[in-house]
């Protein structure tokens, strides 16, 4: 392509980039999408000199007055869109850009066209900032930085080629320049890409070192609040159904301190409520509190207990969470600090945290949460005196039927303790009833013993609901909680993935000397089997977007500092290995030769001198001899390609159990690793023995995978994935 | 003080290199302090990005425009002979010496006395380890040394956003010769008359015809005269005549009053006029100048030998309205031998000069001539 014609493409492609970026935020009408459209299409053709060119030229010919009256239009209409329609300065300037980039591609012939339709689609994916964070920002953000670096250099040749021209013709200068090659050469192609990525790594670059002082808390981003369900003050009985079919991401929970799912016992805390009427939950304790400020600029969440907790117990969060219409924050049970760009946290009377205002965007904060632990002593005391508020609060019964007492009574009859009737209620729900979403929609009039009694299935909230209420027929104080169970653990980006459908109910119970503790009366639902690479996709896009979020869109003064003192730290680490390094190496030469010395002083100057080239020998025929061994090694590898395939494949399947908290100690057989895996996980022992096996059989045996057992691997190794412990 | 030191060390630290700013450049800078500012109101991450992206920009426009600027290897080759008012050319080589990189929009230019002259060098693309020479025409005004202190690469590459120069301390010096004139006809005509009037025939080697005879053996066949021999029905050949004595000889005074320079600057010129007329003609000069005298000489280096001292010469102020004369001159009317002329070229009425110069074959009074 010459030069000629690679510039006004390039030009009109930077300014179509600008137009898609605003197209993308869903904010532009659909009539102004396609004159948009049309004005790129007709501007391309005439720069390609495709048909349509004649169409083009005859537009472009219009007469100057024409165009002042377009341009006169132009502002008219954005005043009405400003005044009347739109409202508002920023999408009355969208259109307008729009309107402006479509005449002025009808009209590019001077080099001040060029530059004012640079400014427009500059200007455009500017207004695209204001109007979107979403993760295609990125992809539209890394296309413009191409093509402008494309169209400037290739604005700045034309330039100076025609600038030279008009010289000589002038006769300013005596010689014609040496030409600017004409034809955009691989050369040039791969040179401009390269100065494209360099400016692109440059602009990354610059981006995490530009000092973050604004004084924006959360980012003004016109987005729609998700709608939740399950943790405003009163929750009717069922609404948590309502959402788990909805797979829209809610939150994002990264454990700095762990590289591996936690097996179980994970739950993120929102609501809890203390009264139930017999159809819905509701809290007396919504009297909310500030909570004072900790040394780091957190909010410090008072403890109910007086026992010392190790730092090792902690468990710490980053929370990613979109805008939701609630105004709860959640954490892992129980929050014990919590971080972020917030003025004001504040908690209710049953350690339930909010913010005062529902966020318009999605915000991150850290999260300090004690994992709840029952003493011993609770755990074996006969019975317990609870405080008054604690009986006022969470012995509360609707008028329940006397049979669900007596139900309670029947099932705890064999435990001799308050904890082991929670656990015998808790074990019995679990195993004795049928998880189902599909309930029907008949409103019952005893919701809990229509689902003791007659239905015995339900989801989360008929589980927990009804524990809580045998519980407290027993005279054992509950509450429910509403929150959110872990999700799925994304493993290229080491994080929870949370979504609507992970909305869940459960229970809390009051310990005298341990406080509240969690059970959980749901049985755990096996998750359904998706297509291997797809679910592996939506992980990989789901990472991106969380770094996205993580790394552009939340990118804050913290995450500034704590670069930095990481970067101290680690230096400060290097310099302290370097120098005992140094250390130990400068003692052990100078030992080394007081040794010599004093050998030389005996009167053993030889044997010094010959001890010293020895030394020297045997460290030269040592590395000479390493490296050929070395070399030998990678020569001399046996194994066939199949074999290494098998290797590959058992090698995934250690991953996932791994993984999963199972991981394979060096001396183990895998025979012997596929037992310990069946006496620790028996669900995961019918796909781990028939992998074992087929290693078995490929490694050792000789024999290679048909194409039927290598399906019957993938398709082993998928289902163990799926499998949760 | 204290400012004028540090401006004094970015002048030092900035003596190879300099940048200015294009009204693309300022447009651009002034669209990134906006964005910057919306940046910090807002706190939006992704207006940051925009925002390093075009500092990006900035920073490759240092980093690609110094690379267009790095390893240039350039020459200046000067005419030898440089006569003020006549315009000579000036070739420039230039040879991008980076092994892989070519250079774009390149623009040479002279610094002379500090400041740059833009001679209309151009190089839009110079591709790695390639050579382009490029030449332009320079009219020094003034006889005399000159100096070209050195030159300026600039470039605006990659996106036109700043002009970046780097300095080349590659000076030159040269000396121009005093601007030749055309001598008028009637001044011609003079000399042709004077050096009729002072030639003494004498057989010898030469162009003008002395005499035509017969041929007598041993004569040089390529002197015969064929249109005589045609005319004569006999061998006639053509005798020259000697040139050893058309001798001149060229005096300019160089002590003038306090308002006489511009008399002196048009002497100097018609003295060399005079000397490139007689070089032309095949005369033996020489050349008193003040008290500097170039004894007899022939050929063209004699000639730019004469047009050195004459670029050179700088008058001396006259005491009293009067000069006492140089002690060449006192010399002048005596030592004219017969057949030579001596032209004096007087810049001003200068008495003593008039009365010593009364013997020689012609004075120039420079200040009755227009």
């Amino acid at each position: 392509m010459i030069l000629e014609r690679a510039f006004p493409v390039s030009s009109i492609l930077l300014a179509a980039i600008g137009f898609l970026g605003l197209v993308l935020t869903g904010e532009i009408p659909g009539g102004l999408i396609l004159l948009g459209l049309a004005s790129l299409v007709v501007s391309a053709a005439q720069a390609m000199e495709f048909a349509g060119e004649r169409l083009a030229r005859q537009i472009a010919n219009l007469s100057s007055a024409t165009w002042n009256v377009f341009l006169i239009a132009v502002f008219v209409f954005f005043g009405a869109d400003l005044l009347l329609i739109s409202r508002d300065i920023l999408p009355a300037a969208v259109h307008f850009l729009i309107l402006l980039m479509s005449i002025k591609l009808f009209h590019l012939r001077q080099r001040k066209d060029f530059l004012q339709l640079y400014a427009i689609s500059f200007l455009e994916l500017l207004a695209a900032a204001a109007l979107t964070v979403d993760l295609w920002y990125a992809g539209v953000f890394i296309a413009y930085v191409f093509a402008a670096i494309w169209t400037l250099i290739l604005y700045h040749l034309r330039n100076e080629a025609e600038e030279a021209r008009a010289a000589v013709q002038a006769g300013k200068e005596l010689h014609d320049p040496s030409p600017i090659p004409r034809p955009v050469t691989a050369q040039f192609f791969w040179a401009t890409n390269g100065i494209a990525v360099v400016s692109f790594c440059l602009t990354m670059a610059i981006f995490f070192l530009i000092p973050r002082i604004g004084a924006g808390f959360f980012q003004k981003n016109r987005v729609d609040l998700i709608r939740t369900s399950g943790f405003s003050e009163k929750v009717d009985l069922g609404v948590i159904g309502a959402v788990k079919l909805d797979p829209t991401v809610v939150m994002r929970v990264e454990l700095p301190d762990q590289k591996a799912p936690i097996p179980e016992g994970l739950y993120f805390r929102g609501a809890a409520y203390d009264t139930y009427d017999g159809r819905s939950w509701a809290n007396r304790l919504a009297a909310r509190r500030l909570l004072g400020r900790t040394p780091d600029g957190g909010f410090l969440v008072p403890s109910e207990l007086t026992l010392a907790v190790p730092e090792s117990a902690v468990m710490r969060q980053e929370i990613l969470i979109e805008a939701l219409d609630t105004t709860v924050l959640f954490g892992a049970s129980f929050v014990e600090s919590v971080k972020g760009n917030f003025v004001v946290v504040q908690m209710d009377g049953m350690r339930g945290l909010f913010v005062p205002f529902p966020t318009s965007a999605r915000f991150q904060y850290g999260v300090r949460s004690i994992p709840s632990r029952l003493l011993e002593a609770d755990r074996v005391a006969p019975s317990f005196t609870y405080p008054a508020i604690i009986r006022e609060h969470y012995l509360q019964l609707p008028d329940t039927s006397p049979r669900v007492a007596a139900f309670a009574r029947d099932v705890t009859s064999g435990a001799s303790t308050p904890y082991g009737r929670a656990r015998a209620i808790e074990q019995h729900l679990r195993r004795s009833y049928q998880y189902s979403l599909d309930v029907g929609t008949t409103v019952s009039a005893d919701p809990v013993d229509d689902f003791l009694f007659t239905r015995k299935t339900g989801y989360c909230e008929h589980y927990a609901t009804a524990m809580v209420v045998l519980l407290r027929t027993l005279g054992i104080p509950a509450r429910l909680v509403t929150g959110f169970l872990p999700g799925v653990w994304n493993d290229f980006g080491n994080y929870y993935t949370i979504r609507q459908q992970d909305a869940h109910a459960w229970v809390e119970v009051y310990f005298p000397r341990s406080g509240w503790v969690t059970f959980d009366p749901t049985p755990s639902v096996p998750a359904a089997v998706p297509s291997w690479v797809w679910w592996n996709i939506g992980k990989i896009v789901d990472s991106i977007r969380l770094r996205w979020d993580r790394y552009v869109v939340q990118y804050s003064f913290r995450d500034q500092m704590a670069v930095a003192k990481s970067l101290r730290d680690r230096s400060e680490k290097v310099r302290s290995e370097v120098s005992d390094f140094v250390s130990t190496v400068t003692r052990g030469l100078a030992s080394a030769r007081a040794w010599l010395v004093e050998l030389a002083h005996a009167g053993g100057w030889a044997l010094a001198i010959g001890l010293a080239a020895g030394t020297l020998v045997i460290g030269m025929v040592l590395a000479v001899l390493l490296r050929g061994h070395g070399r030998r090694q990678q020569q001399l590898d046996p194994r066939t390609p199949r074999q290494v395939a098998a290797i590959q494949l058992y090698t995934r399947m250690l991953r996932i159990l791994e993984i999963r908290g199972l991981p394979k100690s060096p001396g183990a057989t895998p025979l012997e690793f596929a037992r310990q895996v069946a006496r620790e996980w028996r669900d995961a022992a019918p796909f781990v023995r028939p992998l074992t096996d087929l290693y078995y059989q490929v490694r050792f045996g000789q024999t290679s995978l048909s194409s039927d057992e290598t399906q019957k691997v993938h398709d082993l190794l998928a289902r163990l994935r799926a499998v949760r412990r | 003080m204290r400012f004028e030191r540090i401006r004094e060390f970015f002048r030092w630290f900035y003596r190879y290199r300099s940048l200015r700013l294009t009204p693309e450049g300022v447009r651009f800078l002034l669209l990134t302090l906006a964005v910057g500012v919306a940046a910090l109101n807002t706190g939006n991450n992704l207006l940051y990005l925009l925002l390093a992206m075009m500092l990006s920009l900035i920073v490759m426009s240092g980093i690609l425009s110094e690379q267009c600027l790095r390893h240039l290897v350039i020459r200046r080759r000067i005419p030898e002979h440089v006569f003020a008012n006549s315009p000579a050319l000036i070739a420039l080589s230039l040879t991008n010496r980076k092994p892989r990189l070519p250079s774009f929009s390149l623009r040479v230019l002279d610094v002379v006395e500090g400041k740059s002259v833009d001679r209309g060098v151009h190089v839009l693309h110079l591709p790695a380890g390639a050579s382009v020479i490029q030449s332009y025409p320079i009219l020094f005004p003034r006889r005399g040394r000159h100096r070209i202190e050195g030159l300026k690469v600039q470039t605006r590459f990659p996106f036109g956003l700043f002009i970046k120069a780097a300095h080349v301390p590659l000076s030159s010096d040269l000396v121009v010769y005093p601007e030749l004139r055309p001598l008028p006809e009637g001044f011609l005509h003079d000399l042709a008359v004077l050096g009729h009037d002072q030639a003494v025939s004498r057989r010898g080697q030469g162009v003008g015809l002395y005499n035509l005879r017969e041929y007598l053996p041993g004569d040089d066949s390529r002197m015969i005269h064929w249109k005589t021999s045609a005319r004569q029905a006999r061998l006639m050949v053509r005798e020259t005549e000697t040139e050893d004595l058309r001798q001149v000889t060229l005096a300019l005074p160089t002590v003038i009053p306090a308002d006489g320079q511009r008399f002196f600057e048009q002497a100097v010129s018609l003295t060399a006029s005079l000397a490139a007329y007689f070089q032309e003609q095949g005369f033996t000069m020489s050349l008193l100048v003040g008290e500097q005298e170039i004894l007899h000489g022939v050929g063209e280096e004699h000639l730019y030998h004469m047009m050195h001292v004459l670029a050179l010469c700088a008058p001396t102020p006259a005491e009293g309205g009067a000069s006492s004369a140089p002690e060449g001159f006192g010399m002048l009317g005596e030592r004219t031998m017969r057949g030579e002329i001596t032209l004096v070229v007087l810049p001003w009425p200068d008495p003593s000069i008039q009365r010593l110069a009364r013997g020689v074959s012609r004075v120039f009074h420079v200040w009755e001539r227009p």
